[in-house]
């Protein structure tokens, strides 16, 4: 291994966790931390603070690992793209630079976040409310990309190929596919997140974004594509992330099932923080919300538990995918408070009062709850 | 004495596995599902799962089901869940018996080291062990500097003056028998192909020389053993 090969995968391992110096509460954030799920592999869930600016901080977005990082040698790495397409080519993270640079913000929420609410409780990693945030993602348009590659017209699907390794050849390995469409519409190929080089508790030297899409699809520690004209035939497409099409009682059994894509209609109270004390009079409750089939058009928040309902103030959805902040004025009088937040989206789906439950302890987006206590 | 095949576990990241899955049929319950040999031809190939030591063999109780004492229930886990699993996953996952028994099975058929027979006193263990009336305690927290550095090349690490040669006679013959003969993992003991840990010098030795969990120790080796081993393992891909 070259010198220039070493100092390469330590600056991706050492260097990618300082991020984007600057950003707005960049101190304050570096002394919060990241609540452990699981150890090994990594599930770490952001603290609800996390989510308050416009963009998560690296250093306190959640991260979900399945077999957690390789170490990649950045100075041999190169993206394999295989299968339906001209011919099979090797391209280094230079030549990827070099074919294309966009960037875009987008929500990245594990498909599980808020598998921990679920009654009954669902096995997996006991995710609340955080396993979700912003970024600012940078990298290739796989759409560009594709066009470059000369995928052939007949292609249905792009399967991203990982570079973790499952701990044993008995352990599937984690594929997962997205249709054509879908990688052309406005998937990214990232190795930049909110300014700062892909850490790589984040994916580097390459990961998938998918905007309003699960976390399930943003591969990370990408080392290949294969496009083709089915979907990967292994576990985690035929088996795994699947959701009932019909809904079914808490602790029953789906029938039929779907593929995890879109996220649900969501949104999230970020301030105050469950348990707060506030004093009485002028108090700003926010959050954020979100949804992958189209804008958030209505966030409404009712401070009796559900009872009642009025209109906070949202801002523009800026990118599709993209999360929506929305505030709320309140003139607080004293006493013991239920807030909850609902979304509506463009086409009329609203956050429902319960979660849909499934065995896999997916898409929770029942409306959120915060317990707040205000005095005088 | 339990035989235990023993291996390097402790930091090197493995399956997750943390989600259960549906079952697209929906015919049987979601965390019971066997991966399908189509999805790898690795997996078809995949080994046997070794028998999991005598010492575990739970007793029968007055009900009829098998139970686990404690200490039996603490070397069960160890044995067949944490060398994948960190032990926040399991302690807060407060499922119950049926939800268990699923996991079992589900892990059991991608390799885990639960002999059949065990899978229904194993998921009696956990759920009365992690019951679902608690909660879990709360859970710890880590700043994301700590989290990389755990699964990050060290500092320096890139360079070791070893012998590739020796170290493959060394692997296989200490070593394979748990991780595979191309360190690609079994049952019994984690994949090391660009695992962290062989670019963390520091924490290897110590795994080497001392053991952790089901690792065992290999006091005897030297360090040139060890940057034997290392230049042999960084070379896999």
């Amino acid at each position: 291994m070259t010198e220039n090969t070493r100092r390469e995968f330590i600056r991706i391992g050492l260097v990618s966790s300082v991020a984007f110096l600057g950003w707005p509460n960049r101190t304050q954030a570096a002394a919060k931390s990241l609540i452990v799920r699981s150890a090994r592999p990594q599930d770490l869930e952001a603290p609800i603070a996390a989510l308050l600016d416009e963009y998560t901080p690296n250093d306190i977005f959640f991260v979900r690992s399945h077999f957690g990082p390789p170490v990649i040698d950045l100075g041999t790495w190169k993206l394999r793209i295989e299968g339906m397409v001209e011919r099979t080519v090797d391209l280094s993270m230079e030549q990827l630079r070099k074919m294309g640079n966009a960037k875009t913000p987008a929500v990245l929420q594990c498909s599980g976040n808020g598998r921990a609410l679920f009654r009954p409780k669902v096995a997996g990693a006991q995710w609340e409310r955080g396993a979700v945030g912003q970024a600012l993602w940078r990298g290739i348009r796989l759409s560009d990309l594709l066009a470059q590659v000369g995928a052939s017209s007949q292609a249905r699907f792009v399967t991203f190929l990982p570079g973790d390794h499952p701990m044993a050849p008995s352990v599937p390995k984690f594929l997962r596919s997205i249709p054509i469409e879908k990688a052309r519409e406005d998937v990214l190929l990232a190795w930049e997140m909110n300014g700062a080089a892909l850490p790589l508790l984040h994916g580097a030297p390459l990961r998938a974004v998918v905007p309003g899409w699960s976390g399930n699809h943003w591969v990370k520690w990408l080392r290949g594509l294969r496009i083709s004209d089915q979907e990967d035939p292994g576990f985690y497409m035929q088996t795994g992330y699947k959701f009932p099409t019909q809904p079914i009682p808490p602790g029953g059994k789906p029938g039929e099932v779907k593929t995890i894509t879109a996220i649900p209609v969501k949104s999230l109270i970020v301030k105050p923080q469950e348990g707060a004390q506030l004093q009485k009079g002028l108090q700003t409750i926010q959050g954020v919300a979100f949804g992958g089939k189209g804008p958030i058009a209505k966030l409404e928040i009712s401070l009796d538990g559900g009872a009642s309902w009025q209109l906070a103030k949202l801002d523009r959805m800026k990118a599709r995918g993209a999360w929506q902040r929305w505030r709320f004025q309140w003139h607080a009088q004293p006493g013991q408070y239920l807030l909850r937040a609902k979304a509506t989206d463009s086409s009329g789906e609203v956050q429902p009062h319960d979660p849909s439950w499934n065995p896999g302890g997916y898409l929770h987006n029942a409306w959120d709850l915060v317990r707040c206590e205000v005095t005088s | 004495m339990i035989n235990r095949r023993l291996h390097w576990l402790s930091i090197i990241v493995v399956a997750s596995c943390a989600a259960p899955q549906p079952s697209p049929s929906g015919a049987t319950p979601a965390t019971s599902a066997a991966p399908p040999a189509a999805s790898s031809p690795s997996v078809a190939q995949a080994p046997t799962p070794p028998p999991v030591p005598t010492a575990l063999a739970a007793q029968p109780s007055a009900a009829g089901v098998q139970s686990l004492t404690t200490q039996e229930g603490v070397i069960a886990q160890g044995e067949a869940c944490l060398s994948c699993h960190s032990i926040q996953l399991i302690e807060s996952s407060r499922i119950g018996e049926a939800g268990w028994k699923a996991e079992m099975i589900k892990m059991r058929n991608w390799g885990a080291l639960v002999d059949e027979n065990k899978v229904a006193p194993f998921a009696s263990w956990f759920a009365g062990h992690y019951p679902a009336t608690e909660p879990p305690a709360a859970a710890k927290q880590i700043s994301a500097t700590e989290a990389a550095a755990a699964v990050a090349p060290e500092r320096g690490s890139g360079t070791i003056h070893g012998d590739g040669q020796a170290g493959a006679i060394e692997y296989t013959k200490d070593c394979a028998s748990c991780h595979g003969a191309g360190a690609e993992g079994t049952g019994g003991g984690p994949v090391l192909i660009e695992a962290p840990v062989l670019y963390q010098p520091g924490r290897f030795s110590t795994l080497i020389g001392k053991g952790e969990g089901r690792m065992p120790a290999y006091p005897q080796l030297t360090q040139v053993d060890i940057n034997n081993l290392l230049e042999y393992l960084r070379g896999i891909r």
